[in-house]
């Protein structure tokens, strides 16, 4: 069965959505599990239960991904995963709700969506409602579809310099947490946006963070099918330039301001005061400096393919 | 043409990001008197209460470390609570706003006609790291200061040309005189020093504005007491003495005597290029207050030359239960004044650790 416009349409939407929550979730997931190590694992109940609730849009993530990509469920498959992550997102809610004293006492209203008028972690409620809503659309279109949707799914494989493909979907993995944590900083980032009026150095680092979105762009080019040789000379160019612009951007601050992450990053960049070394900063590098030579490799390979196929071409025309 | 289109974009991408870097030094300048808050006091008696590292986060249950903070400050009934950093590590504004509302409200509750409690506050190297901007403290605690009949003794300017986010002193005036000065001093947060994160410590500028406060103040018989959060290279001579018991040796520095626990290695800053001891000294800095590490709460008696008189290094009782503590030492620390006395020196009598368990 060939998937309409509108299946695609959906799906890409529900793939943007759960990306978001994924970027917002591990960034929390990371703050909440250093505030729980530094605090001395107090109030575990509720911190159980957040942990279950940002944990969860990195498992439908990854499942979503598997099942428009790889393969989709069968009926008892679908049933098998709805009733396992349905049980541990209620397991999750009734673990947060249980715990109102805590969040009402300690005005936690949730890491990022902070509206400040409810005493709970507000972001969470929404998460489990998404979620669970997406277990009900699973199991509607499960039991309504019996053939098998055709998903496109073409990888355009700019990491074909490593061609073992267990590593290569490990690595995929790694890069999706680190960017996805980083791009979680970007929006935490909005959060004190007004420490540009004391350092104007502060704009830059939500630059600084946005170093791995082109991880991002990864993923989300690997979503479209039909990828001709000009689409993908244009998606390696535009990776190679945005990688580019922000090294430079991290060489000029790094350069001029070696202070520049205690200056302005010390909200975001929690593992690095925790452990007095800056992870996040050597990390950010590491990213940045890996995908450029990787892109680059892509595009020399590339031109040669191309150029090798016209050779090919050419000598079948005489 | 390309090329010369190319470079003009990068050379323009490059100014752009100097001006911008730049522009942080972009400061007004504030007269000396505007960083001197002065206190004219009646009772020759004067009990300041040291708070340090509270650690309020959002794992903190507030109503239960609000309950121990004040029946503390109900116990020691100060004349001042001075707050020595790390009041919040991954905070929140609403956090931030709970705990100085809770305080201006102690404090206002505990003030009698005859006796007015105040706060201030300095900044530890955690304060800053949760989701608000970086100046948010300084403008919550600005707002009580510039209330009608405040509570709340602070004062800062976000765009001051200094380093740090407290720099003031407040005097303690008797009859007129100059008794005691409180340095108020952020010792900032941390400096990227050979690929790891150092803790920071008391800029140079930070010490010669305090220099000339001290320059431009006529009566210069008073005593010094200097507040802040991350410990001086003193203090782990001081560490080191007692710890190897090598207490009253012939040789300096040394230390005369001591109360109090050293029970972990002290963690200054990253240089001790700026000589703040020294230099807060001649600015008649003759008792330390320091946070920061939070299983040492000793006071010691300190001589660092023979040329020198002693002084006082005192590390805070950490003055709640969360992150690392030391279960049997958490309380605060009372500072006993007497501002009709005119001897010079200080005693460790004049100090007290006070221990209170959190679960009673």
């Amino acid at each position: 069965m060939k998937t309409s416009k509108k299946d695609l349409t959906f799906i890409f939407g529900i793939e943007i959505i759960l990306l978001i929550l994924l970027t917002i979730s591990i960034y929390n997931l990371l703050k909440m599990a250093t505030v729980y190590i530094t605090s001395h694992y107090q109030n575990t109940i509720p911190v159980i239960g957040s942990v279950i609730m940002y944990l969860m849009p990195i498992v439908f993530y990854i499942f979503h991904i598997k099942r428009s990509k790889h393969k989709e469920f069968s009926k008892i498959g679908a049933i098998i995963y709805v009733s396992i992550t349905s049980i541990l997102i209620l397991t999750g809610l009734i673990m947060i709700l249980m715990s109102f004293n805590y969040f009402w006492n300690n005005n936690n209203n949730g890491n990022y969506v902070n509206f400040g008028f409810l005493p709970l972690p507000i972001d969470m409620i929404i998460y489990s409602v998404i979620m669970l809503l997406l277990n009900v659309s699973l199991i509607y279109k499960t039991f309504k579809n019996n053939e098998k949707l055709n998903y496109y799914y073409e990888l355009f494989n700019a990491y074909d310099v490593i061609s073992y493909k267990t590593f290569n979907i490990i690595f995929s993995i790694i890069l999706l947490l680190i960017s996805g944590c980083y791009f979680g900083m970007f929006f935490a980032s909005f959060n004190s946006l007004k420490n540009v009026l004391i350092n104007a150095n502060y704009i830059f680092l939500i630059f600084a963070v946005l170093i791995p979105f082109y991880n991002i762009i990864y993923f989300t080019y690997n979503y479209f099918k039909n990828k001709t040789y000009k689409s993908n000379l244009i998606y390696t160019i535009i990776t190679i330039s945005l990688n580019f612009l922000f090294l430079i951007i991290f060489l000029i601050l790094e350069l001029t301001s070696p202070n520049f992450v205690v200056q302005v990053g010390k909200p975001l960049f929690l593992i690095d005061f925790a452990l007095s070394i800056p992870v996040g900063s050597y990390i950010l590098v590491f990213d940045l400096l890996f995908t450029l030579i990787i892109s680059v490799i892509s595009l020399v390979k590339l031109i040669r393919s191309k150029k090798s196929s016209n050779k090919i071409e050419e000598s079948t025309n005489n | 043409m390309k090329k010369t289109k190319n470079k003009f974009l990068f050379t323009n991408l490059l100014l752009f990001s100097i001006s911008l870097i730049s522009s942080c030094g972009n400061n007004d300048n504030h007269e000396i008197s505007e960083y001197m808050l002065k206190l004219e006091l009646n009772n020759p008696n004067f009990k300041i209460m040291q708070l340090s590292d509270i650690h309020l986060g959002l794992e903190s249950n507030l109503d239960e470390q609000f309950e121990y903070l004040e029946n503390n400050i109900k116990n020691c009934d100060p004349n001042l609570i001075v707050i020595t950093g790390d009041t919040f590590l991954f905070s929140n504004e609403n956090i931030i706003n709970s705990f100085f509302e809770f305080l201006d409200n102690t404090c206002k509750e505990l003030s009698t006609n005859s006796k007015k409690m105040y706060y201030t506050f300095t900044y530890g190297n955690h304060d800053n790291q949760g989701d608000y901007y970086s100046y948010f403290i300084n403008d919550t605690l600005n707002s009580y200061a510039s209330k009608d009949d405040t509570n709340c003794l602070f004062v800062d300017f976000m765009n001051d040309d200094l380093p740090g986010y407290t720099n003031f002193t407040i005097d303690l005036n008797y009859n007129n005189d100059l008794k005691y000065r409180l340095y108020i001093i952020d010792s900032n947060s941390y400096y990227y020093n050979n690929l790891v994160y150092d803790y920071d410590v008391i800029k140079d500028e930070q010490l010669t504005h305090f220099e000339n406060i001290y320059k431009n103040t006529s009566d210069k018989d008073f005593i010094g007491l200097a507040f802040f959060h991350i410990p001086l290279y003193e203090y782990v001579d001081a560490n080191n003495i007692v710890t190897n018991n090598k207490e009253n040796s012939d040789s300096y520095p040394k230390v005369l005597s001591h109360t109090g626990f050293y029970l972990e290695e002290s963690a200054p800053g990253y240089t001790d290029e700026f000589h703040p001891f020294d230099r807060l000294y001649n600015m008649n800095v003759r008792m330390f207050f320091a946070g920061h590490d939070h299983l040492n709460n000793a006071n010691s008696l300190f001589k660092k030359s023979e040329d020198k008189q002693e002084v006082i290094l005192s590390y805070a009782v950490k003055s709640t239960n969360q992150i690392y503590h030391n279960e049997n030492a958490l309380g605060y620390k009372e500072i006993n004044l007497n501002l009709n006395d005119d001897k010079n020196v200080v005693s460790l009598s004049q100090i007290r650790n006070v221990y209170v368990d959190y679960e009673n």
